[in-house]
């Protein structure tokens, strides 16, 4: 019961927070650009293809010295957005006003596990919120509503790729845009909370940031991350990253981080404010 | 209610902070810690809230350790430096919000226990706007609005007019008289003396001697 | 005025936070130099198992291909030029906040006055938050010197760099001149950085997310600059985080590099100035 009113506090708190409504914003960039490939396509375009675009990532960088490539910008501004907004909640919670609340928990563990519940349920209210303002810019470009890829799109999207993708519609593409980042940016924040224990919380950070960097060059499904891009997915692409695996490791790292993380504050000791 | 602590030490990044402290508290008592700045007053008391964990030595209220067999003390209210809360809620906001976790007060009580402490319950300005006395006030509510048995509070009169310091020295005394253990940090000398039946001297972490008022 | 700047250069240089960016910033730096590394190994046995003895060195091993800031291939480079803008933030840009909310504030302003404390302190963050992104850049370079051999680069095997890049006349021919030209460049993007720290005042209650505002403002000007460019073709790369590195996807020319530098100060200053010396709130 204590616990249960303990989540309450967290999501009532940790959740309605008008930070949340900076997600239209940083997803209409994403958006936009991918407009003019809808406009060069001269098709209508479909929420599909915009979260594609969104979540696409990028191919493995193999090259050489002398040729450069862009690190996937948009699809890092998605997962690290989440990062952020997570980690100000958290830290926030436990070193001021939290820490009336830490002794009233009763338990460590509880208060810990309290926060691992508030952390997927933010991962999910943040997917949910990124599909609405996507879905948002599909209605106001006169996009359809569909879960469809176009064909047109899809080649100017996935330029990069030797291979023809395969056009996604259905629940593949939901796997593919929705699930796959969802359960990577619940691991990753996992993650990030857990680490956020042991060293500075801006080395968290940081370590969250380098795994996101080391994904785009490592294409194996134990980097997380990896999953969360859709260029990379099996459903895809031939020889890509089953989804099944790729999130079958994003849920052994969250439930190892949770674990971790719990046996970590048991002997944390909690100090003032980021002393 | 009883404390006991064994031989705590505590050490963080090398610095000896508490050093074998031992001492028994008792219910219907309140006690009082001085020393100067960085003695290591506040760190004792958290280590009695159960916010940090002793380096060794062992830390029991009513037998059991604090650590092993329970997380924090069942019953306890806190305040500790500068009272924190969420900025943009009332003070009733706020103490509501504590008390829904634990649900051991009425909204009656906790109304009852901002005027005690001078507050009014009914005032629509938020905690960021409180002045630093307020602030201070608010606190000592939230330590006490849930009648706990354990009672720390650092530097209760900080920031406090003459009024206000009157106020809270007769809510302590009622906490006291109600059954519960009280420890308390002041550097006005004169309050500490006033208020406290016995009082701890510590030194760079160390208990150096203890005067009963 | 001088001894506020001297004082205040002392906090920004002689705290914990400013070493450990700078430690940070060299260990990231150091991933391409141990990739470098590798491959100069990888080099060197083509080389015996080719009985190589030109006097040529082999194709694309050269300090200027395999430098950070030009070598496009690197994990070190990647990580170091998304993550800059949190290191050059790290040493001093939590200071205001911090000076705030502990009072230390009030002391200072009513000795020297907002004006002078807002600009010391603006000086402080800018000077810390540029050597910590400059001299892992610089040391990188002087390591990197210690292995791979001093050849000029050409247009064969430096692709990336040509026409409407960044001095690239000078790359071509004076290779050092532009190396030690990019740490300045660095330097400036990195202090710039640093000050807009100043953007969040004391509207964030923890010092790590005002160390974080710098990366989050600069990744969302990225994502405007791409979405920018994608709109109307520009071929000119416009976004500071991008700007940082010699070799980004598109043109850099020296205005572009320059204005970014400026602009970057020149919001920082101002939203700050604004804050710290007219905005009795902030």
């Amino acid at each position: 019961m204590n616990w249960l009113k303990l989540l309450q506090h967290d999501l009532r708190y940790g959740l309605i927070r008008w930070r949340y409504l900076l997600i239209f914003l940083l997803f209409v960039l994403p958006c936009i650009t991918c407009y003019s490939d809808v406009q060069l396509a001269n098709v209508p375009g479909t929420w599909m293809d915009y979260m594609l675009y969104c979540f696409k990532g990028s191919v493995p960088i193999t090259s050489s010295p002398e040729i450069s490539l862009a690190l996937p910008i948009f699809w890092i501004m998605a997962v690290a957005g989440s990062l952020l907004l997570n980690l100000d909640y958290f830290l926030s919670d436990l070193t001021q006003a939290g820490q009336q609340i830490i002794i009233r928990s009763k338990t460590r563990r509880g208060w810990y596990l309290s926060k691992c519940a508030w952390n997927l349920c933010s991962c999910i209210v943040y997917m949910v919120l990124v599909c609405a303002s996507v879905l948002l810019f599909t209605l106001l470009s006169g996009g359809d509503v569909s879960l469809q890829s176009t064909p047109g799109v899809m080649e100017i999207h996935f330029s990069e790729l030797t291979v023809e993708p395969t056009l996604l519609s259905g629940l593949p593409g939901l796997i593919v845009v929705v699930f796959m980042p969802l359960v990577t940016l619940m691991a990753l924040n996992m993650l990030q909370m857990a680490v956020c224990l042991l060293v500075r919380p801006i080395i968290g950070f940081l370590i969250s940031i380098a795994i996101l960097v080391l994904c785009v060059y490592c294409n194996v499904p134990f980097v997380l991350g990896n999953g969360a891009m859709a260029i990379r997915s099996a459903l895809l692409v031939p020889d890509g990253i089953s989804p099944g695996f790729a999130a079958l490791t994003a849920v052994a790292i969250l439930l190892a981080s949770a674990i971790l993380g719990s046996w970590r504050f048991q002997h944390t000791d909690i100090l003032g404010l980021e002393e | 209610m009883k404390l006991n602590l064994e031989h705590v030490n505590k050490t963080i990044k090398k610095a000896l902070v508490l050093d074998d402290v031992t001492m028994t508290l008792e219910g219907g008592h309140i006690y009082g810690l001085k020393g100067p700045n960085g003695s290591g007053k506040t760190m004792l008391m958290r280590v009695m809230a159960g916010l940090i964990r002793p380096t060794s030595g062992r830390v029991c209220v009513d037998g059991r350790q604090l650590g092993r067999d329970m997380d924090f003390p069942p019953s306890v209210g806190l305040l500790l430096e500068n009272p924190s809360f969420l900025p943009n809620h009332t003070g009733l906001k706020n103490l509501e919000l504590l008390a829904g976790i634990q649900h051991r007060v009425t909204s009656v009580n906790i109304r009852q226990t901002l005027q005690d402490v001078g507050l009014n319950p009914d005032d629509p300005r938020t905690f960021r706007k409180y002045s630093l006395g307020m602030k201070q006030r608010l606190g000592i509510a939230a330590a006490i609005m849930e009648q706990p048995d354990l009672i720390l509070v650092d530097e209760p009169t900080n920031a406090l007019d003459d009024n206000g310091i009157q106020q809270i020295c007769t809510l302590l005394r009622r906490e006291r008289d109600r059954g519960a253990l009280l420890i308390l940090s002041c550097h006005d000398a004169s309050i500490l003396e006033d208020l406290s039946d016995e009082i701890f001297h510590i030194y760079d972490g160390k208990v150096e001697r203890r005067t009963i008022s | 005025m001088k001894t506020g700047l001297k004082a205040e250069l002392w906090k920004a240089l002689h705290n914990p936070m400013f070493y450990a960016a700078l430690i940070l910033g060299c260990l990231i730096s150091s991933i391409n130099v141990v990739e470098n590394l590798i491959t100069a190994e990888q080099i060197k046995s083509i080389i015996f198992a080719e009985d190589h003895t030109g006097s040529q060195s082999p194709w694309g091993f050269s300090l200027f291909l395999l430098w950070m800031p030009v070598n496009g291939a690197s994990y070190g480079r990647y990580l170091f030029y998304l993550v800059w803008p949190v290191l050059a933030a790290m040493p001093f840009g939590w200071s205001y906040l911090q000076e705030r909310r502990g009072g230390l504030f009030n002391q200072l302003v009513s000795r020297m006055g907002r004006k002078s404390y807002y600009v010391t302190k603006y000086i402080a963050v800018f000077i810390s938050g540029g050597l910590v992104v400059a001299v892992p850049v610089l040391l990188n370079l002087l390591v990197n010197a210690t292995f791979c051999p001093y050849v000029l680069p050409n247009i064969l095997n430096m692709l990336r760099i040509s026409d409407g890049y960044f001095l690239s006349e000078l790359y071509f021919t004076v290779p050092w001149a532009y190396a030690l030209i990019w740490c300045g460049v660095d330097f400036l993007l990195g202090g710039a950085a640093a000050g807009l720290c100043f953007v969040a005042g004391t509207r964030l209650r923890l010092q790590v997310m005002t160390i974080l505002t710098p990366f989050a403002l600069l990744l969302v000007v990225d994502a405007v600059c791409t979405a920018l460019r994608s709109r109307f073709g520009w071929n000119v790369e416009l976004s500071p985080l991008q700007l940082a590195t010699a070799v980004p996807n598109y043109f850099n020319p020296e205005w572009v590099v320059g204005s970014a530098c400026l602009i970057l100060a020149f919001v920082g200053f101002g939203i700050g100035y604004w804050q710290v010396v007219h905005h009795e709130l902030a």
